[in-house]
This record gives C-alpha cells, structure tokens and sequence, in this order.
C-alpha cells in the first residue's frame, strides 16, 4: 500500500481526502511510528494556523483613513471644478458679446430699455466696443487654451 | 445577518451619500487589510499605508463594485494588489530588520505558554517564507477563503491555489523544523 504523500496529508487535514485516501492514511498511521510522527508535526501546524487571529493596525488607521478619503474627495471635486471653470467663463464671454453686438445692432426699437441702449450708443461706437471685446475674449481665449496645453504636454513622459 | 449583505448595505448606505458608513466599512475590514499586508511585507508602518491604499482605491471604486458579487473578494483583490505593489518598490533589507512588531493575538488567558511560543515561531518562520506562499497560507485561513476565492483574488487558477497551497504548507513546516532545530543546537 502507497504511502500517503504531503499534498495527500494536505488533503486529509483539509478534510477533502476521498475515502480510499483516508483508509490508506490510516493503515501507516497504525503500523509506522515516523510516519505518525511527521502527520501529527503537520497537524499540529496546520491547528496552530487556523488559530492564529488577524493583526491590528494602530489605533489611528481609521481615522487616517477617514481624513486621506476626504482629502482625496474634496481634492477631486477641485480638481473637476478647475477644469470646467475657463470653458464656462468662456462660454459666458461669447455669449455676452453675442448679446451686446445683437443689441447694439439694432437701429429700430420702440421699448424703453432699448431706448436707453439707444442713448448709450450715440456715447458708444458700436464698431469699436466690437473691436475692443472680440479681441480681447480671443486673447484670453488663447491665454487658456495655451495653459490647458501646457500642462497636458507636461503630463506626457 | 449575511456577512457579505452587511457589506452591500454599507455601500449602499456609501453611494447614498452618508459618510459615516465609510467608517464602518474600514472597521469591519481594517484588520485583515493589515494583516494580508503586513505579512507580504514585514513592515508595520508599510503595511498600514498600503492597507489605506487599498481602502482608498476601494472606495474610489465603488461606483463600479458589482453588488452582486461578494464584496470581501473584490476588496481583498484591492489590498493584495496594493500590499504586492508596496513589495515592489520595497527596499531589499526593510522588513527583515523588524522582529520586535510580533503581535501574534492569542487570547491570553487562555491559551498556553507553549501554544504562544509556537505560533511565535510560526510567525517568525512566515517571515522567512515568500509574499506568494504567506499569501496563499494568510487567506486560506486567516479568513477561511475557499480556493475558488483565493484564486478570484490572486488571480490563478484554483488547480495551482491547491498546489501552491500545499507547497507553501510544506515549505513553512520546514522552515520551521530548520529554525526549531537551530534554536535547540543553541542551547548546547
């Protein structure tokens, strides 16, 4: 009869031996002493191991825990908000400068607030505030633009 | 209550926005994320930073956790990934120098002095083992994972988790009859 090999006694101390495995370990459990000797060593061991508890971390794991999250979250939401930021001030740029060109280029208007944009614009060339804002959105458009790149091209190995 | 249900609930309780089930989930799981860790690598303070690590990810992740799927699985994948990275970019001599840090729970009063002195040993021969094989021995029964979860964890196959297992097994036993051996030739 074969004796049981250590992956065999594995399986007998995990209690997934097929019963021809358990009869076989149990004739050389009773007719050799050193074999008997070497189980119990690998029993014992394999007892030991299962009582073994689980380690603690320090006492302020949680709550670094905790603190590195919300760090994280809040860094993250500041992050999002950095990147949407310039494309919102541009968007509202634009559309400023849409509206006061449309209205400003409006000869023919009866309400009151028209008038009033009416006055204005005899102290104000249209042409000119044109030339003053369109430019200047560029500008700044391009000053954004030129960032986001910077720091995308910085990012790259 | 089902102990993975407790989980799902908890992170449900997380997606819904209350805060405080972050601290629940961290002290449900804290001491096995430390333990898988602090095995692999040897070094209390390492290990708690890639325990933290883990549960960052995690939590990070959690949007795309399947609730279907257990929840301790997908987490121990995150700590064992995080704890085997830390190995990587460990220095070759941390860990090995650390001996004092044994904090080997056995409850006190219980347990005899001997059994102490023999999980002491078990532990100190662990030490000498590879991150593959005290991982392999540090879920099997730390947390009685089966193979078939091992395997989702560490991702191999659960044929070679057995044989793996069994070697690691194997070749504690004989670390720790070498390291036995040694200390009774000291004595003389």
């Amino acid at each position: 009869m074969q004796q049981p090999n250590d992956d065999e006694l594995f399986e007998i101390l995990d209690g997934s031996a097929t019963e021809e495995l358990r009869q076989r370990h149990q004739y050389w459990l009773e007719t050799d002493t050193a074999y008997c000797e070497y189980f119990i060593e690998l029993s014992q061991l394999h007892n030991d191991l299962e009582t073994i508890h689980l380690e603690s971390p320090s006492m302020a794991f949680e709550n670094n825990v905790i603190r590195q999250w919300a760090s994280e979250k809040s860094r993250s939401t500041r992050t999002m908000l950095a990147k949407w930021v310039p494309f919102v001030f541009i968007s509202m740029m634009l559309i400023l400068t849409l509206v006061g060109v449309s209205i400003l280029g409006e000869t023919q208007s009866t309400s009151l607030w028209t008038e009033q944009l009416q006055s204005w614009d005899q102290t104000l060339n249209p042409t000119l505030v044109q030339q003053v804002l369109l430019p200047f959105n560029a500008v700044l458009f391009l000053l954004i633009a030129e960032r986001i790149l910077r720091k995308r091209l910085n990012r790259q190995p | 209550m089902n102990e993975n249900l407790k989980d799902i609930q908890l992170i449900e309780r997380i997606l819904a926005g209350e805060t405080s089930a972050y601290r629940a989930l961290v002290q449900r799981h804290k001491d096995f994320a430390f333990t898988v860790a602090y095995r692999i690598l040897n070094h209390r303070e390492e290990a708690e930073e890639a325990a933290q690590d883990a549960f960052l990810q995690a939590f990070g992740a959690l949007k795309e956790f399947n609730q279907t799927a257990k929840f301790t699985t997908w987490f121990y994948r995150i700590v064992f990934n995080a704890a085997l990275g830390a190995k990587r970019r460990q220095k070759p001599t941390e860990g090995i120098t650390e001996i004092n840090a044994l904090a080997y729970a056995v409850t006190d009063t219980q347990q005899s002095l001997h059994k102490k002195e023999r999980i002491k040993n078990i532990q100190q021969a662990m030490k000498q083992l590879s991150a593959d094989d005290v991982t392999m021995i540090t879920l099997f029964y730390l947390r009685e994972q089966s193979l078939e979860e091992i395997a989702e964890i560490t991702g191999i196959s659960a044929e070679t988790i057995k044989v793996k297992l069994h070697r690691a097994r194997k070749r504690l036993a004989d670390t720790l009859r070498k390291q036995l051996g040694e200390e009774v030739n000291n004595l003389y």
